[in-house]
C-alpha cells in the first residue's frame, strides 16, 4: 500500500513538474514539488524511505526529462538522506523547520549541480546561480511546502504509512 | 562490530553515489546507452504527459489572455508572425543572391522544404529545471524520428534530438548548456559556434556565439543562421539575431550575444527535419 502511494506521488510529481509547472515560473524559476515530497519523507517517516523516495523519484526524474542518467537521482536521495538523518535530532513543528530544511535542500541541490558543471565544464558563475536560481527557487518551493506538508501529515495518520523500514542489521 | 557496519546507513548511501555517478558518466558518454529502459518509460509517460502538458498549456494561455488584452494580444501576434514573415523573406532573398540562389526558404519549413522534413510533432514536456533545458515531443521512431535530427519552427532552430524512444523524443535545445551549434553571420560570412547557456548567464534565454574571427565587423541585429558544418543541422537555417559583440583582451576571438528566433518558454508545435545530407 505504501508503496502504491509513494509510486503515486513520484507520479503525479514527475508529471506536474514536466507539464504545469514550466508555466508557472516566476522570474525564470519554477518550483520544486519533489523536494517538499522527499523532506516530508524525512522529517515524517525518517531513513530510509526519505533517500528510497529521492532516488527513485530522481530516476524518473532523469528518466523522462533528464539529460544524463543520475544527476537529479543523486541530488533527491542525498536530500533525503540528509533531512532524513537530521530529522531526528530537532523539534519538528508545523511549519517552521519544514520551510527550513526544503530551503536548505534546495540550497544542497544547486550545490551539487553547481558541481557538475564544474565536471562537465559548462561555464556558470555560482554567483549567478545563488541570486538566479537558488534563493528565488527556495523561495518559491519554500511558500509551496506548508501545504504539502499538511498532506502528508495527513498522509502519515494512516498506519501503513508508519510501518517502519530498517536498513537491515546483522 | 566493525565501524563499517555500525554506519551502514551511511556506507550504503556512499555505495549508490558512487554508482549513480557512474551511471552519469556512462550515460554522458554513451546517451543513448540506456535508450530500451527510458523508451519503456517514456512510452507509459508521455501520453500522460501530452494530455497534462496541453490542459497546462491552454490553461496559462487563457490567463494569459486575460492579463493582456485579447484584442491586442491577436494584432500583436499577427503582425509579429507579419514581420517575422517579412524578415525571414528578406534574408531568404539575400541569402539567394549571395550563394547562388543556394539556400532553401526558411518560412514555412514543412510547405518549402516538403523533401526535408520529417514530420510535424507536438511539445508534451519542458524540462522545468534552469540547468537543462531539454523538451519532450510527441513524435518516436514510429514516425521515422531519429537520433541527431534538427528540430525547428517557422520561427528557426530549436535544437537536435538527443534520445528517442518509438512514440517521444528528448530535443536538447539551442540554449541547453551542453548544446554547441556551428554558425555562420549571414551578412559577413563569418563562421563561429553558438552555444547555449541555460539561464545561467549574463542574459536568460540567450546564446553565445564564439571563436568569431578578430577582424569581422559584425553588429548588433546581423542574422546568424546555422553553417551546415558538423553535417548535422542543414544549412541555412536561421538561428537568431545578433545582441551584443562582446570582445575580450584575453581572447583570439570575438564573442557575440544572440538572441534566438524561437520562444521558448511558448513552444508548443515543432518540425522534425531531416540530418543534412
Amino acid at each position: 500500500m505504501r508503496a502504491l502511494v509513494v509510486a503515486l506521488i513520484i507520479l503525479v510529481s514527475v508529471i506536474l513538474e514536466t507539464t504545469l509547472f514550466p508555466f508557472l515560473k516566476l522570474s525564470g524559476v519554477a518550483p520544486d514539488i519533489m523536494t517538499t515530497f522527499i523532506v516530508s519523507f524525512g522529517l515524517l517517516g525518517g531513513n530510509p524511505i526519505a533517500p528510497i523516495v529521492g532516488l527513485i523519484g530522481g530516476l524518473v526524474y532523469d528518466i523522462v526529462m533528464g539529460s544524463i542518467l543520475g544527476v537529479y537521482a543523486l541530488q533527491y536521495m542525498l536530500i533525503g538522506f540528509m533531512i532524513g538523518t537530521l530529522a531526528d535530532k530537532f523539534f519538528v513543528g508545523d511549519i517552521i523547520i519544514p520551510v527550513f530544511f526544503t530551503v536548505l535542500s534546495i540550497f544542497l541541490k544547486e550545490a551539487i549541480m553547481l558541481l557538475y558543471a564544474f565536471f562537465m565544464r559548462l561555464e556558470v558563475s555560482a554567483y549567478s546561480i545563488l541570486i538566479k536560481v537558488a534563493i528565488p527557487k527556495a523561495i518559491y518551493t519554500a511558500i509551496l511546502m506548508p501545504f504539502i506538508y499538511k498532506f502528508m501529515q495527513w498522509l502519515y495518520k494512516y498506519k501503513f504509512m508508519t510501518k517502519r523500514w530498517y536498513f537491515r542489521e546483522s | 562490530m566493525p565501524r563499517i557496519v555500525k554506519k551502514r546507513p551511511l556506507f550504503i548511501i556512499i555505495i549508490i553515489s558512487i554508482m549513480l555517478i557512474t551511471l552519469m558518466v556512462v550515460t554522458n558518454k554513451y546517451e543513448y546507452a540506456f535508450s530500451k529502459i527510458e523508451g519503456a518509460v517514456g512510452y507509459i509517460t508521455s501520453p500522460v504527459q501530452k494530455v497534462f502538458y496541453t490542459i497546462s498549456s491552454s490553461v496559462s494561455n487563457f490567463f494569459y489572455d486575460i492579463k493582456d488584452n485579447r484584442d491586442i494580444k491577436a494584432e500583436n501576434e499577427e503582425l509579429r508572425e507579419y514581420v517575422a514573415i517579412l524578415e525571414n523573406e528578406l534574408i531568404e532573398k539575400n541569402e539567394l543572391e549571395k550563394e547562388n540562389k543556394r539556400l532553401k526558404k526558411l518560412l514555412d519549413f514543412a510547405v518549402d522544404n516538403d523533401k526535408m522534413t520529417v514530420t510535424g510533432a507536438k511539445v508534451i514536456g519542458k524540462n522545468p529545471g534552469n540547468w537543462f533545458n531539454v523538451i519532450l515531443i510527441d513524435k518516436g521512431t514510429k514516425h521515422g524520428v531519429d537520433i541527431n535530427m534538427a528540430v525547428v519552427t517557422e520561427r528557426g532552430l530549436v535544437g537536435r534530438i538527443f534520445q528517442v524512444g518509438p512514440n517521444w523524443a528528448k530535443v536538447r535545445t539551442i540554449v541547453d548548456g551542453q548544446s554547441s551549434v556551428s554558425g555562420i553571420i549571414e551578412r559577413t560570412r563569418d563562421n563561429g559556434l553558438v552555444k547555449g547557456n541555460n539561464d545561467m548567464g549574463l542574459e536568460e534565454g540567450m546564446c553565445r556565439m564564439i571563436y568569431l574571427p578578430l577582424d569581422s565587423d559584425l553588429k548588433p541585429g546581423d542574422k546568424v543562421l546555422t553553417s551546415g558544418l558538423g553535417e548535422i543541422f542543414p544549412k541555412g537555417i536561421y538561428i537568431g539575431e545578433v545582441k551584443e559583440v562582446v570582445e575580450e583582451k584575453r581572447d583570439f576571438f570575438k564573442t557575440a550575444i544572440i538572441e534566438p528566433g524561437v520562444d521558448f518558454q511558448r513552444l508548443e508545435e515543432v518540425l522534425v527535419i531531416k540530418k543534412a545530407d
